[in-house]
């Protein structure tokens, strides 16, 4: 069974980056050159408005790439506002260039700053921006542009429904199993020992008295037990605190259940809001779902359940040191092909990933990641003074090299040609250093 | 007298830990091996040798209760199987008895039960736990036409009566019981005593 459906988001994002950034720099010196003939020749039709268009196609293809890919609401919106105010800022340009005398200094200056500029504010640069102050942003769009809610919204939510009702009735089975299997068990033998007291009273104190910490010792996993289910039960959305401790006990649940040595490791947790929503609603289903699927099935030893942050993801991990199975063998694909189609579909409604390594005798692991949409966690650590620093020093030798290039009538001379590598030379930089994604066309 | 042997295989750790203490108080019982599954207790059976296997019918991941108990009448044919279980589960109390076992007790009954039980099959009887007719509803089964006599075995055999025991309290031979039976069994189109007791309990049989 192929368990990877979805290709990563991020990866799809910066690839429509790259692309539609790719195109429009091959069209850069010839917008340049556009440009500048444009004003000493003092025509502006044609031109003008060839010089515009990879602009505007920039624009357009990056919402339209992106948007379809992303399916967290909060981003998309900054997205599309992104590439509309780049769009007005392209414009605006043109407008001025149209209107100015050409030989004004101040028109030189703000002209090859708006072509330049214009490139180094492409939309990506504006989502990010949005991005790092979405938390601002994101009440006057609500103003502006309502809760937005598109047709594939409408169609995603539907989506979303069928699979919370689907997964609800699987999950009342699994509830209903895992009664059986776990509460019903300590009460029995809540029962047994109570009737083993009675029996030993007399004639075996110390008998009587093990009896009795078995009756305490199977009443607090009943409650532990109890407790998890409720958990299950509980339709309020999970927070941060909320998750985590609702994964242990999970945890907790299934060692007491199946007397494997369950760990629960749990890392620090990007904030809320910066994740999908439904983010923890999501992860706690999958964690249990897999939990339960390791009760059931695995007759593992060993499980580990690790929630954490890596890379600009979260990344989730249950692994049993179980039986394991055979993914294509048809029994297996029966009796776990629904569960497994639930972790998938409640992974993707968040953007995340979901895969499934497992071979007969070797265990099995589960891995999800949701990506966190945050700069603060592309920039890890860094102060946001120094972005934004490095937003201004990364444009200045671009800037620089659009006035020396429109200046210079469109050819690009060595002065030129030196800003521009002195741009790619800290673009591999910034790379290297882990902050690529602000520096991605 | 020497204590009833006996062996649990179950996957709940606290169900064997709780019932061996359980079976320990009696000085006429004793625990002789305690298996966390089919496959577990199938290969150490020949060792344990118990007169008694209390066996739990669902445990995740292997083998099941039904599929152990027929690969008992193999490795260990002589062993009295006695299906412990918490759920209620018709076609998989029917399946255990199919494969042989020669008892059937529910989780959530008091474990007096589960002792008469016990000490029952040890005996040669078959024991149903007498809450599985009150717990279905399937009324008087249709198109069955016993004799008075083969009625009457049959109410004893619904006590989990061996045939020497309905012998002696109908007043017949063992080889007319034996007789009798035979034709019961074959009229309800079941394979063995323990099937026909929950026919009978449902039936309305027994008391």
């Amino acid at each position: 069974m192929n368990t990877r459906f979805l290709p990563d988001s991020q990866t799809l994002l910066r690839l429509g980056m790259g692309a539609t950034g790719g195109v429009a720099l091959l069209f850069l010196p010839a917008a340049a050159r556009n440009g500048a003939r444009l004003n000493t020749a003092g025509h502006h039709n044609i031109g003008l408005w060839v010089s515009l268009t990879p602009w505007v196609l920039l624009g357009v293809a990056t919402i339209l790439g992106t948007a379809a890919e992303i399916e967290d609401r909060v981003f998309r919106r900054r997205m599309v506002l992104g590439g509309a105010a780049a769009m007005a800022f392209v414009a605006m340009g043109y407008t001025l260039q149209a209107t100015l005398p050409p030989d004004s200094g101040v028109f030189r200056a703000i002209r090859s700053a708006l072509f330049v500029g214009a490139f180094w504010l492409s939309p990506m640069r504006w989502v990010i921006a949005f991005r790092g102050v979405g938390r601002w942003a994101d009440k006057p769009l609500e103003k502006w542009l309502g809760p937005a809610v598109s047709d594939s919204e409408t169609a995603l939510r539907a989506r979303e429904r069928e699979i919370r009702e689907a997964a609800g009735l699987a999950e009342r089975t699994r509830l209903a199993q895992d009664l059986h299997d776990s509460i019903k068990q300590e009460i029995f033998a809540i029962h047994t020992s109570a009737a083993t007291i009675q029996e030993r009273l007399t004639s075996d104190p110390e008998g009587a008295r093990q009896a009795i910490e078995q009756v305490r010792r199977s009443s607090r996993d009943a409650m532990t037990e109890i407790e998890a289910m409720l958990d299950r039960l509980d339709t309020s959305p999970l927070e941060n605190t909320g998750l985590v401790s609702a994964l242990r006990k999970q945890c907790e649940a299934l060692g007491l259940r199946t007397g494997a040595e369950v760990t629960c490791v749990i890392g620090q947790l990007p904030a809320s809001k910066l994740l999908p929503p439904g983010t923890h609603e999501a992860l706690f289903r999958i964690a249990q779902e897999a939990l339960s699927n390791i009760g059931k099935h695995a007759r593992a030893t060993h499980v580990r359940l690790t929630l954490e942050l890596a890379e600009r993801f979260l990344l989730l991990t249950v692994t049993d040191d179980g039986q394991g199975f055979d993914k294509r063998e048809p029994s297996a694909e029966a009796r776990l092909g629904m569960g497994l189609k639930n972790m998938l579909a409640r992974s993707r409604s968040v953007g995340g990933r979901f895969e499934l390594v497992t071979s007969p005798g070797h265990g099995a692991t589960i891995r999800v990641d949701v990506p966190v949409l945050q700069p603060s966690i592309y920039f890890d650590g860094v102060p946001r003074w120094m972005v934004w620093a490095i937003y201004g020093v990364g444009g200045v030798p671009m800037v620089v090299a659009g006035y020396l290039m429109v200046t210079n009538g469109g050819r690009i001379d060595w002065t030129a040609a030196v800003f521009v590598l002195l741009y790619v030379l800290f673009m591999i930089y910034s790379f290297r250093r882990g902050m690529g994604d602000l520096f991605k066309p | 007298m020497t204590p009833i042997t006996i062996a649990l295989a179950d996957d709940h750790r606290v169900v064997t830990t709780s019932l061996t203490a359980y079976l320990q108080s009696f000085a006429d019982l004793n625990v002789v091996g305690v298996a966390p599954s089919g496959e577990a207790l199938l290969k150490s059976i020949g060792a344990w040798k118990p007169q008694v296997l209390l066996l739990d019918l669902l445990m995740p991941g292997g083998i099941d209760g039904v599929e152990t108990a027929r690969r008992m009448q193999k490795v260990a044919p002589d062993v009295r199987i006695i299906a412990l279980t918490a759920s209620m589960d018709e076609a998989r109390m029917m399946a255990v008895l199919r494969a042989g076992a020669v008892g059937y007790v529910r989780k959530d009954a008091d474990p007096e039960v589960l002792l008469a039980a016990i000490r029952a099959v040890a005996a040669g009887r078959t024991f149903i736990d007498p809450a599985v007719a009150t717990r279905q509803e399937s009324g008087t089964p249709k198109g069955v036409d016993l004799t008075s006599r083969e009625t009457d075995v049959l109410r004893q055999l619904a006590k989990g009566l061996t045939n020497r025991d309905i012998a002696k309290a109908l007043g017949i031979s063992d080889e007319t019981v034996k007789t009798h039976v035979t034709s019961v069994l074959g009229k309800l189109h079941v394979d063995n005593r323990g099937q026909a007791i929950v026919y009978a309990l449902k039936a309305g049989f027994a008391e």
